[in-house]
């Protein structure tokens, strides 16, 4: 090796070094990148209900069951798992047909109304008189047609759809760091998104699932003062541990 | 590469993968279970290795292939995820880390075509790296690093590779020509302009930072 291949071999060694990553963006890469592989799955799995199809059904047969259904169909969707859709990634467009049949003493999650009121594009009112959180009937037998949408409005009410459940479920599953990468996602993609407040929340239980720290807490008491009648109230205050005596309007953060 | 699928492996053994601790090993067993594909589980725990390994690599190929510490988060992600993508189809007619390095070569060199649009390559980012040990040596790195990426940036797209899998990354001639999809000849005679083109370069710019 002559003197300069020698010079050539140490300059790029320092090169090298320089540009060697630290152990914190191998770790925040993996973390990000688990959220996407995660998103992926999710994106394609869960196929969108057809709402041309279930509003006639709706007005034919009253929105109560028409709401109970479509969530079944989601809730069905999320409890069984996808294995009707093995395949998915080799037809990702194929039209097919899901029958779902709920267990009767199956609960759903206050979360699930206000995603199917978002899937289903149902204002606030028809949703608060169709559905009694805490009921438990017996869930019809329910049949819905699975088929990509050709509208790009409801594609994207779907995608946020999706991406929201998914950081919902990191949530509740502890782990409050991917959650929070699935929500920044959230808001580079959809700024104007339509469940912004579903959003919010989200972030707030994962803020303060992550540390427990005023700044969290004071987040989550601002949540609870600009949406106090929200489904999630709950589950912030609890998460946040927050007492409802001391929700106060003089917190700090309460510009939420 | 290492292999998690030992002998026995099934279907009906999820618990090797979710005992993974990690969340990328979690969401991709998730994915996996929701598809129901057994198949794609032992790609996820492959994949989790397939990360480990190489992630140094392709950070410091797409850095010495011109993506800018800005933009170097999202190029690391595209080549994994383009990896995830295509693990299924991966037969192993080269190594993991040459078809590794090739999608990043692909990728970085979509990321130069988006800057040269926007209108110029990023400056050089004097603050980076993070990762330094010390202040003398971390002077020293930043300021061979200054003048190799500028060397780099001199070079053409297909010398440029090539010689950053050689002179950075250390593979071998055989290894690059697989990497890039070109005869091991090509990889020589680009070697051989770049080591040239060097030599030019630091009797110009090189004062101050030879070693």
């Amino acid at each position: 090796m002559n003197d300069f291949s020698s010079l050539e071999f140490e300059l790029m060694a320092r090169a090298r070094n320089a540009i060697e990553p630290a152990a914190s963006d191998r770790a925040r890469l993996r973390e990000q990148l688990a959220a996407k592989i995660a998103l992926l799955s999710t994106a394609a799995a869960i196929p969108t209900v057809s709402v041309s199809k279930v509003r006639p059904l709706r007005h034919l047969l009253g929105s109560h069951f028409v709401a109970l259904s479509a969530a079944a169909v989601i809730a069905g969707t999320v409890s069984f798992g996808a294995g009707y859709y093995a395949g998915f990634r080799a037809r990702p467009f194929v039209t097919n047909t899901v029958s779902v049949t709920l267990p009767d003493s199956t609960v759903l999650p206050p979360s699930v109304h206000s995603l199917v009121a978002a899937e289903n594009k149902l204002d606030s009112a028809s949703l608060a008189s169709s559905s009694e959180w805490g009921h438990s009937g017996t869930r019809p037998k329910v049949t819905a047609s699975a088929a990509p949408s050709a509208n790009a409005a409801e594609n994207s009410l779907s995608e946020e759809l999706d991406l929201l459940r998914r950081a919902e479920r990191t949530i509740r599953a502890g782990n409050s760091l991917v959650a929070l990468g699935l929500l920044r996602d959230l808001d580079q993609r959809f700024p104007k998104g339509q469940l912004l407040e579903e959003r919010t929340a989200a972030r707030v239980m994962a803020n303060c699932q992550l540390a427990d720290t005023d700044t969290a807490r004071a987040q989550g008491n601002a949540y609870l003062i600009a949406h106090s009648q929200s489904v999630y109230a709950d589950r912030v205050r609890s998460i946040c541990q927050l007492d409802s005596a001391k929700v106060t309007k003089d917190s700090p953060a309460s510009g939420d | 590469m290492k292999d998690f699928e030992g002998p026995g492996h099934s279907c009906s053994e999820p618990g090797d993968v979710t005992q993974l601790p990690t969340p990328m090993a979690e969401s991709i067993q998730e994915s996996n279970l929701d598809r129901g594909q057994c198949a794609h589980a032992h790609e996820s725990v492959e994949f989790d290795v397939l990360y480990d390994e190489h992630f140094g690599l392709i950070w410091r190929m797409l850095r010495a292939l011109g993506v800018a510490a800005s933009a170097i988060d999202d190029a690391v992600q595209d080549v994994f995820m383009a990896a995830y993508r295509q693990l299924s189809g991966f037969e192993a007619r080269s190594s993991a880390t040459t078809w590794l390095c090739g999608i990043a070569c692909n990728v970085a060199s979509n990321y130069r075509r988006r800057e040269h649009r926007k209108g110029g390559l990023l400056p050089l980012d004097p603050s980076w790296p993070e990762s330094a040990p010390g202040p003398l040596d971390q002077l020293e790195q930043t300021q061979a690093w200054a003048v190799v990426s500028r060397f780099l940036d001199s070079l053409d797209e297909g010398k440029r590779a090539a010689y950053v899998l050689s002179r950075i990354e250390g593979m071998s001639a055989p290894e690059i020509a697989k990497a890039l999809g070109i005869p091991t000849n090509t990889v020589y005679s680009r070697l051989h302009a770049a080591h040239g083109a060097l030599q030019k370069f630091l009797s110009v710019n090189g004062q101050g930072v030879l070693p």
